[in-house]
């Protein structure tokens, strides 16, 4: 047998292809991987802390897996597809009865693409809690957030293909919060929809954003990502204890293991079992086709996907010009702004100062948070005070407690911008949450056991 | 294989890693592998195969099993229905069985037309679910087998429908002449409707003879009525009984219906693919489809729309079900009128209509639902007061003519009543003059002279008749005024003798304000007329009496004390019509004006002022006029608008 082996691997065909020799050697593990094109974004060999699961998730990774997921399905989708109306949505109807797994590859696109938005907004708010954009990861920091972005572009983009009423609607209301905008609104709205309304150009320009420029900007974004990180010796770990490093990036005495097979195995584990988990989801759920997309008729609610609900359930409050631009554009510079302001990199503990100043100044902001939330919008903007309140009590307590060890310990070291985060992802949270599940009719608020769901 | 030995860091868990690899990789193949048994493994898969095992009995031809469609890319159609459906022009249909038996025989071949064009549903799907329409978003599900005929009005938009009633005497006639001996196999008559009936069949008959047998003619009577049954055999039995009943329901007054109809109500041209958003199920308890829906609005409009103007029809389950039906069958068909059938060509490009011509089924199809079927007027629900009953005899006696046309091609403003006179969506001159026709049969026939007076004279009755009828114009003792002469003035030749009285009060006086009592009964006549005769002689003489108008200022007045709180402050309308408007003002004479104030309008709120009760006040003949000369001021300044006032007598 090992000779079938060798007489395979030893010509000349093979070896023109295979530069390197089985890699049971560390040379032949460092040729697979640094000479191959797919694999050469890998370091040759990389610090064991880096490895561990519990460290990032590996949420980035499983982006990028989701990321291929969604090109590669995608493109099978894109034979059966055409842009135009009506054909787009009798398309999906042919794709889900006619092709074969037809409907098993638009599960499969559709549920890795909520996955991918999912994923990329955990990943962000782990590098923050990792503090991962430390100088000098500024920059790859601001590309994260541009690439989240992208993400949720992509799905805005893609989420109209299918030209039902779901799509019609949804793509109706997002374009009228980016017409909202002052000065270039009717411009930007109109470079959205190519026409007076949301029509045919509307549905082909979405089409060549969601499957040429925005993949591509995407695709070289995550390029960029990984490039910075590799030039920046891999992905951020802190000072081990004891050393007097300032940033845990300065060469060490670490003890590191191959990429082959040690990383690439980790990897090929959570690919898998990022396919798997989608697999069995599109083989049980089915994407939903509502009714083929009439412009004369409008379901109430209109909802948009559930990662715009959020910034929908903002415009119930306020102007749209405000809610659907302003706040998320402030949300977007703040959050690019995070590593230029040295934001949490000190890790100053909140109860580090005296404690009676610092509760007072606490609940005087909150005071100050609550009565601006309560007064400027149309109604109370309860999902930005109660969280508010949760906090600021959770933060409280780190006054008062003394154990040394778990929760109590946890609560008591955090830092306040750790804080204003967490109050962040909790609005976030919050926000679609009621947006999905307790919004009804002319954006009532209903209570889904009772009135059932309106998506 | 020789691993770099991990110097002090976190275990590598290599051997682990690699199991967990291996695991999830088969795992992930035998998921991926379920992916294409969901798209093997189908219902229709199953159902060819059972239709193959079926055929192989019987040493037929099996299909080849896979999707079969029918497509016809002018028309739009992908119909995958013949991959269960197979008999519908793919294969052999086997008796007996329930999927695979043959289609009904209709004039259409599915292979040419499609399926859902008929029967609604989605054709693009393969599953049955899908198919039939029974999921959350869909909209034109399958049609339910009862109201399958309701398919036909994709295409037949224009059924000529004629009046039930003489359909119905049509059927009867012709199932007593036996015409069916003679008209079955070729010469079957099952879809004559559709090729139109020639207009001269009677005559064509009576020259033909079958071996031995001839034909006897029908009376001239009996000719119309099977014609009209004739034209409803069109092989859709079900759709044309409800397309009569909606005929003669009334539902084009308020509801326009391929553009032609009024506007009170929602246009129910596409009604039938009606989306199922924003319908209230809340009080439909069968199932909650469309038809169902459409049932429940029948049986009880406010039940499934909460601020309806629609009267409840007081109809029965069956007749609710029929008329569901109908309106299933309003599919806002849009194609191309060359692809489209005869009737629809007539309707659209002709412009001819599709129901009859008469004035009774004018009435049915347009005024019955707010009118009542004998004009007796109904109670809506979001109007204050009543619909006028303009089959009351007294009102079609003070209404001319003119008037009533008038009142159907302006329609009143503020109310619901619309104008009929747009020549595009309502009611043609002649049609109108149909209706006017058909209203006046309303009114009671003349009484023979004879008849009346040979009655013997109440001299009570006729006392109070006067005081009640004659007396708000010509006086408590008939002396005259300004409005109406003097009745008992020696040289009045109409009231020296019994006969021109009697046909002055049976057919009024042309061009005044003495409007005919020919709804009085006989002893009521004959009284009457006794109680004339008898008047003592007045103050003023008959010769050189001319006829006054009123005063406008006083008028104002008047108006404001007895008219505006129904009328408006401005004759704005209120609980009562607009009188304020160009409409009105153009067609009411001040002659109908004073009829009317003075009698008042019987079966509505309008009081007889001429009269006055417990609850109103009496309104004196120059009360009348001058209320007349004010309601006149309101008028653009136009020749029609004098009529009456300044007309010499």
């Amino acid at each position: 047998m090992s000779r079938l082996v060798d007489a395979l691997t030893s010509n000349r065909v093979w070896k023109s292809i295979v530069r390197h020799g089985y890699p049971n050697t560390n040379k032949n593990r460092t040729l697979l991987v640094f000479s191959n094109f797919f694999l050469h974004a890998h370091p040759v060999k990389a610090r064991l802390r880096a490895f561990a699961f519990s460290r990032t998730l590996y949420l980035g990774g499983l982006s990028i897996g989701c990321f291929a997921l969604l090109v590669i399905t995608g493109t099978l989708l894109m034979f059966f597809y055409r842009p135009a109306v009506p054909q787009a949505y009798h398309d999906m109807k042919d794709i889900e009865f006619v092709v074969f797994t037809g409907m098993f590859q638009r599960n499969l696109h559709r549920w890795a693409a909520h996955a991918m938005v999912a994923l990329v907004f955990a990943h962000m708010a782990l590098t923050f809690y990792r503090k991962a954009y430390r100088p000098p990861r500024e920059f790859n920091w601001v590309i994260g957030v541009l690439l989240f972005v992208g993400t949720v572009l992509l799905s805005y983009t893609g989420y109209l293909l299918p030209w039902d009423q779901l799509a019609y609607w949804a793509v109706t209301v997002g374009t009228n919060m980016a017409g909202a905008t002052p000065w270039l609104g009717d411009w930007i709205k109109r470079l959205l929809l190519g026409a007076g309304r949301i029509g045919e150009s509307t549905l082909i320009r979405f089409y060549v954003l969601h499957c040429v420029v925005l993949p591509l900007a995407v695709g070289f974004g995550i390029g960029l990502h990984i490039w910075r990180i590799r030039k920046d010796r891999g992905i951020y770990l802190p000072p081990r204890p004891g050393s007097v490093e300032s940033s845990g990036d300065e060469p060490a005495d670490e003890p590191t293991a191959m990429t082959f097979p040690h990383l690439l195995l980790r990897e090929g584990v959570a690919g898998v079992a990022l396919t798997l988990a989608l697999s069995l989801g599109a083989l049980l759920a089915d994407a939903p086709l509502e009714d083929i997309a009439n412009p004369d008729r409008t379901p109430n609610p209109a909802k948009s996907p559930w990662y715009f609900l959020g910034l929908q359930e903002l415009l119930h409050y306020w102007r749209p010009a405000i809610s659907g631009v302003l706040l998320p554009l402030l949300t977007l510079v703040a959050l690019a702004a995070i590593p230029y302001f040295q934001i949490n990199l000190d890790r100053r503990p909140l109860w580090e100062s005296p404690r009676r100043p610092t509760l007072t100044r606490l609940w005087a902001a909150v005071a100050l948070l609550t009565a601006v939330f309560w007064k400027s919008g149309a109604h109370p903007v309860w999902a930005v005070m109660v969280p508010l309140w949760v906090i600021g009590v959770v933060m409280s307590l780190g006054a008062f407690v003394q154990g040394k060890r778990g929760a109590a310990r946890a609560i008591r070291e955090r830092s306040l911008p750790f804080w204003i985060f967490t109050w962040f992802l909790v609005i976030v949270v919050v926000l679609t949450v009621v947006g999905t599940f307790f919004r009804g009719p002319g954006w009532s608020f209903v209570y889904p056991w009772r009135s059932g769901l309106y998506l | 294989m020789k691993k770099l030995a991990p110097t002090g860091g976190p275990p590598l868990h290599f051997t682990a890693l690699l199991a967990a690899l291996a695991i999830l990789s088969v795992l992930l193949v035998a998921t991926l592998a379920l992916a294409p048994a969901r798209s093997y493994f189908t219902g229709w898969r199953r159902v060819q195969r059972r239709y193959n095992a079926l055929v192989a009995r019987t040493h037929g031809r099996p299909v080849t099993v896979g999707i079969k469609q029918v497509w016809i890319p002018e028309r739009g159609v992908v119909d995958r229905c013949p991959t269960c459906h197979l008999s519908a022009g793919v294969a052999r249909p086997i008796e007996g069985d329930r999927l695979f038996a043959a289609h009904p025989g209709i004039p259409h071949d599915p292979r040419k037309l499609g399926c859902t064009p008929c029967h609604g549903g989605e054709g693009r799907a393969t599953s049955q679910r899908e198919a039939h329409g029974e999921v959350r978003f869909r909209s034109d599900p399958l049609l339910a087998r009862v109201d399958v005929e309701a398919g036909c009005g994709s295409c037949h938009s224009h059924l000529p429908t004629p009046s039930r009633a003489a359909a119905e005497q049509g059927r009867r006639i012709f199932e007593e002449v036996r015409c069916r001996d003679c008209h079955s196999g070729e010469r079957d008559l099952r879809s004559i409707g559709l090729r139109g009936v020639p207009a001269d069949w009677h005559a064509t008959h009576l020259g033909r003879t079958v071996g031995d047998v001839s034909f006897g003619p029908l009376a001239d009577e009996e000719i119309a009525p099977v014609t009209a049954w004739l034209s409803t055999l069109v092989g859709a039995p079900r759709l044309m009984a409800a397309r009569m009943l909606a005929a003669e329901s009334g539902c084009r007054g308020c509801h326009r219906i391929e553009g032609v109809g009024g506007d009170v109500g929602p246009d129910l041209t596409g009604e039938g693919r009606r989306p199922m958003e924003g319908l209230v199920f809340t009080a439909v308890r069968g199932p909650h489809t469309l038809p169902g829906w459409l049932r429940a609005h029948f049986l009880d409009p406010r039940s499934v729309v909460p601020d309806s103007a629609m009267p409840g029809l007081g109809l029965s389950d069956e007749a609710a079900g029929l008329l569901t039906t109908y309106v299933l069958s309003l599919r806002a068909a849009t194609m191309p009128l060359e692809q489209a059938p005869p009737d629809r060509i007539r309707g659209l490009g002709l412009r001819q209509r599709d129901f009859a011509a008469d004035g009774e089924s004018l009435f049915g199809v347009f005024c019955v639902g707010c009118h009542g079927r004998r004009g007796e007027g109904s109670k809506l629900p979001t109007l204050a007061s009543r619909v006028p009953p303009i089959g009351d005899p007294e009102f079609l006696a003070i209404a001319e003519d003119r008037y009533l046309r008038e009142s159907i091609a302006r329609g009143r403003p503020g109310r619901l009543m619309p104008a009929f006179g747009s020549t595009d969506t309502g009611l043609r001159p002649a049609e109108i003059d149909a209706l006017v026709g058909y209203l006046r049969g309303f009114m009671r026939a003349s009484p023979e002279p004879e008849a009346v007076l040979s009655e013997p004279v109440d001299e009570a009755l006729g006392l109070r008749l006067f005081a009640e009828n004659c007396a708000g114009c010509h006086g408590d003792r008939g002396e005259g005024n300004l409005v109406a002469p003097p009745l008992g003035a020696p040289d009045n030749l109409t009231t020296r003798a019994d006969s021109p009285i009697l046909g002055t009060l049976t057919n009024g006086v042309n061009d005044t304000a003495m409007r005919s009592f020919r709804h009085l009964d006989a002893r009521s006549l004959r009284a009457l007329v006794a109680t004339v005769r008898a008047l003592p002689p007045p103050p003023m003489a008959r010769t050189g009496w001319t006829r006054r108008p009123g005063v406008a200022a006083r008028g104002e007045g008047l108006f404001a004390t007895h008219c505006a709180t129904c009328h408006g402050r401005r004759g704005e309308g209120g609980r009562g019509p607009s009188l304020r408007n160009a409409g009105f003002l153009a067609s009411a004479t001040d002659d109908h004006l004073t009829a009317s104030i003075v009698r008042g309008f019987p079966g509505t709120e309008m009081p007889r002022f001429g009269t006055g009760d417990a609850l109103r006040a009496r309104l004196l003949p120059a009360q009348v006029a001058d209320l007349v000369a004010f309601i006149r001021g309101w008028a653009p300044a136009s020749p029609r608008g004098r009529s009456g006032a300044s007309r010499a007598r």
